[in-house]
């Protein structure tokens, strides 16, 4: 028996050895000077054209779209160089001379039709929002689009990911999809399917190059694995921090940490049906005034959010001061709900015997819907709100939603993705909307919201939205909740890179790396 | 024999068809107009009219009743044919078998940790019952029976991916790559191997057999390691071949953690985004191999046990 010992006790240690002399050399490959390797959350392309895999395409800026956004929302050229509104439905757009794309072909305005008509021809989301009727190649570098109706929100609409411009090569010779060919600083190279996505500088790129050689997006679905990848240097960049890491690699001088505001807001969706008791637009005010949005902000996201008292957040150039955003006022809140007939008993809002309840529904794929949801229903009971939460799959709650069976959605859309308020003013809220599940119907809204798509940019138009603003604070349709803010962060060689607040932009073109 | 093998062989048919049937009702059952799901996750979460959503349907023979559809499935598997993703257009087969390799390499080199470590640790245990050696073991068994892998593979990368520097943290393509998620997993199920090698062990060392070897005056070892543990063998075998459930659970979790692209991560992306010609795949592949390692697992046995053969 003690043979047995004494052999295993050897085999052990020879085993530890073993694994000691084999693993020292060290596999932690850190990645190679011009090179960026970014940590993403989502797989960043199947090579297809479905809008979030082709959003990539121009949030890596291997497309660029005729129109672009600077930092602070407002339009700027990108392969269109000025536009300008020629009658109530026609666009005239003037291109950049010189551009190439990737295979060495020449930007012109039959390759921007081109490229649109197949985005439009392809993707079902895109002739939505550009509501083309037609296009015309005037001359080499003159566009005319005209629209379907008086549309004066196109030229934001142009901005959309979805609407960079393809080469005639990104296609096959039955027009189907086969890779990103554009005209963006970075060129595509190779795609690795679940694993990761590969582009070069593109050295024919017509604006300032890029000082990186190369930027590998490599697919981390794990939000500790994301960023446990940074600390040991595999990677250089990571998205979607988790609100623990952000405060922990903050500390650490060998990181960068982005903490920005960025498109995107959390609300809550009130049922303004028939099924719901929030068809009392009394209560959906009394809501929105007894929701403490900062202790909100700081249980579900440790702070790390902006938050929302109205639908666009206050830094958005289509927001007034005409309107008022909500504020916590209990006593405002308890006069509404007593005027809509109920009385606090034990605590409680009853009103005949009947305690003042609330399904609450949201889903559980975006990890901050459930800390947002819940909370949200803890505020609310505490005030004497009855609430029930239920968490599903996005396409299961919409079930409920779409027949009317809820009271609250929690939700969350980038309403200021385009920098025009037209987008999701008109797609959401408008009464004849594909996704007003909210059966909420207002016909002042309905009208300002018809009238602010045809007004060019100016006083008309800034007062019309205003408006339209002021309605979905009053009329209350939804509760806004948090606006979102961008957390990512960086080894500390990385410079330059600035987070952009449209949500769809990586821009390391202007980064360099130590 | 061979007939009873051929029984096996049918039984194990009609099993994955089950799990092929289940799969497929499971995924109609789902929350959401079926071929209004699928279209949305292609179109981003966009909601698509109710006329796109009938061509879709007729298009893909979504309007035919299910049995209907899941014959037509069945046909067209049989030949080889398991579809094009619905997300990529990619033919299934070919996403399968690109990172079946993977998986498979991943869960034989999980199953073999999983013995190196449990054979001598349950062999050591059986020596010593009641031990402090044996005592320190069934905690450490238990306590690895217990933690939630996600958590051990974090601390496991933390420690050596940051701390020690030695292995990368997230990836595949290298052996360093493989080493975390197989020790995961390998020492996972370990902790159920080593309990059970130990019981086995013990239950043939108090047999007469056993006595009589000791009495002739053979020593320790080769009773344990000439007489009790070729008896073991089978049983031991039958369990490693019924752990493949639990290393594909481990899978799923530690493929999405490590980044690692087999078909545990497959399964998960393609769930998430509905689709559904990859999902039955992965279904089928898995129960598939479940079966599969199991059928041979008994195979081996009764070529080496003479006493089973017949039974099986």
């Amino acid at each position: 028996m003690h043979h047995l010992v004494s052999r295993l006790r050897k085999a052990a240690v020879a085993a530890v050895a073993a694994s000691l002399l084999a693993a020292p050399v060290p596999p932690v490959a850190a990645s190679e000077p011009g090179t960026l390797v970014v940590a993403t959350m989502w797989e960043a392309l199947p090579l297809s054209m479905a809008p979030r895999r082709s959003r990539f395409f121009n949030e890596s800026e291997i497309l660029d779209t005729l129109i672009k956004l600077d930092y602070q929302m407002k339009l700027i050229p990108g392969l269109a160089t000025s536009w300008e509104r020629v009658n109530p439905t026609t666009w005239r757009f003037t291109l950049r001379d010189g551009v190439k794309f990737h295979d060495g072909s020449d930007f012109d305005a039959e390759a921007a039709k081109f490229s649109l008509e197949r985005v439009i021809a392809l993707l079902p989301y895109a002739s939505d929002l550009l509501n083309i009727a037609r296009m015309d190649a005037k001359g080499p570098l003159e566009l005319e689009i005209e629209t379907t109706e008086p549309f004066a929100a196109l030229p934001n609409q142009l901005t959309d990911a979805i609407t960079g411009i393809y080469a005639r090569s990104s296609f096959d010779a039955e027009d189907k999809f086969v890779k990103p060919v554009g005209t963006g600083p970075w060129a595509f190279v190779d795609y690795q399917k679940q694993d990761r996505t590969i582009v070069e500088r593109f050295d024919g790129y017509w604006g300032p190059a890029p000082s990186l050689e190369k930027v590998v997006y490599r697919y981390i679905p794990d939000h500790n694995s994301r960023a446990l990848a940074l600390e040991t240097g595999e990677v250089d960049f990571v998205e979607h921090l988790l609100p623990s890491d952000v405060e922990r690699l903050s500390r650490d001088a060998a990181f960068k940490v982005y903490v920005e505001p960025s498109a995107g807001l959390y609300y809550g969706a009130f049922n303004a049906g028939e099924k719901s008791v929030l068809k009392d637009a009394r209560i959906r005010q009394a809501l929105n005034l007894m929701v403490d949005r900062d202790i909100l902000v700081k249980a579900a996201l440790d702070g790390i959010g902006k938050p929302a008292w109205q639908f666009f957040p206050d830094d958005f150039p289509w927001v007034s001061e005409t309107v008022t955003p909500y504020t916590l006022d209990l006593a405002a809140a308890e006069a509404l709900l007593t005027e809509a007939g109920y009385a606090k008993t034990d605590g409680k809002w009853v009103k005949d015997g009947q305690p003042l309840t609330l399904r609450i529904l949201s889903y559980s794929s975006r990890a901050e819907m459930s800390p947002i949801t819940e909370t949200l229903a803890t505020l609310l009971q505490g005030q004497g709100v009855a609430t029930q939460v239920q968490m599903f799959t996005w396409e299961g709650m919409l079930d409920l939603v779409k027949q009317g069976d809820y009271d609250v959605s929690v939700v969350f859309w980038t309403p200021e993705m385009t920098g025009h308020p037209d987008l999701h003013l008109k797609s959401q809220f408008h009464s004849k909307a594909g996704l007003n599940y909210q059966f909420w119907v207002n016909e002042e809204f309905d009208a300002l919201v018809d009238k602010g798509r045809t007004l060019d940019a100016g006083a008309d138009a800034m007062d019309t939205y205003a408006r339209a603003q002021q309605i979905l604070q009053t009329d209350a349709p939804i509760i806004p909740l948090v606006h979102k803010v961008f957390v990512a962060a960086s080894s500390a060689a990385l410079d330059g890179y600035r987070v952009h607040p449209s949500g769809f932009f990586y821009n390391f073109k202007e980064a360099t790396k130590k | 024999m061979l007939h009873q093998l051929g029984l096996r062989l049918i039984y194990a048919c009609l099993l994955i068809l089950a799990v092929s049937i289940a799969g497929f009702a499971l995924l109609r059952l789902m929350p959401g107009d079926f071929a209004e799901v699928l279209l949305m996750s292609q179109m981003d979460g966009t909601l698509p009219d109710a006329e796109t959503v009938a061509r879709f349907s007729a298009e893909n023979g979504f309007d035919a009743p299910l049995p209907v559809q899941y014959l037509d499935w069945l046909w067209r598997v049989a030949q080889g044919d398991l579809g094009t993703s619905f997300v990529t257009g990619d033919p299934v087969l070919e996403d399968v078998t690109l990172r079946l390799g993977k998986s498979l390499t991943l869960a034989l080199l999980a199953l073999g940790t999983g013995l190196v470590i449990s054979l001598p640790v349950g062999a050591l245990c059986a020596f010593y019952p009641g031990s402090l050696l044996d005592r320190t073991f069934a905690t450490l068994a238990v306590v690895g029976m217990s933690i939630p892998n996600f958590w051990y593979a974090l601390m496991l990368a933390l420690l050596f991916s940051l701390t020690l520097g030695w292995l990368p943290s997230t990836g595949h393509g290298t052996w360093a790559h493989a080493v975390l998620p197989t020790l995961v997993i390998g020492t996972s199920i370990s902790g159920v191997l080593a309990r059970y090698v130990r019981g086995c062990l013990l239950e043939e060392l108090s047999q007469p057999y056993v006595r009589t070897a000791r009495s002739k005056g053979l020593s320790d070892r080769r009773v344990l390691l000439f007489h009790a543990a070729p008896n073991v063998f089978p049983a031991v075998l039958t369990l490693t071949g019924l752990q493949f459930a639990r290393v594909f659970d481990g899978m799923i979790i530690v493929e999405t953690l490590f980044a690692w692209p087999g078909i545990g991560r497959l399964l998960v992306d393609s769930l998430l985004s509905r689709d559904y010609p990859l999902i039955q795949a992965c279904f089928l592949v898995v129960a598939a191999s479940y079966v599969l390692i199991n059928l041979v697992v008994d195979y081996a046995i009764t070529l080496y046990d003479p006493r089973v053969r017949g039974v099986v």
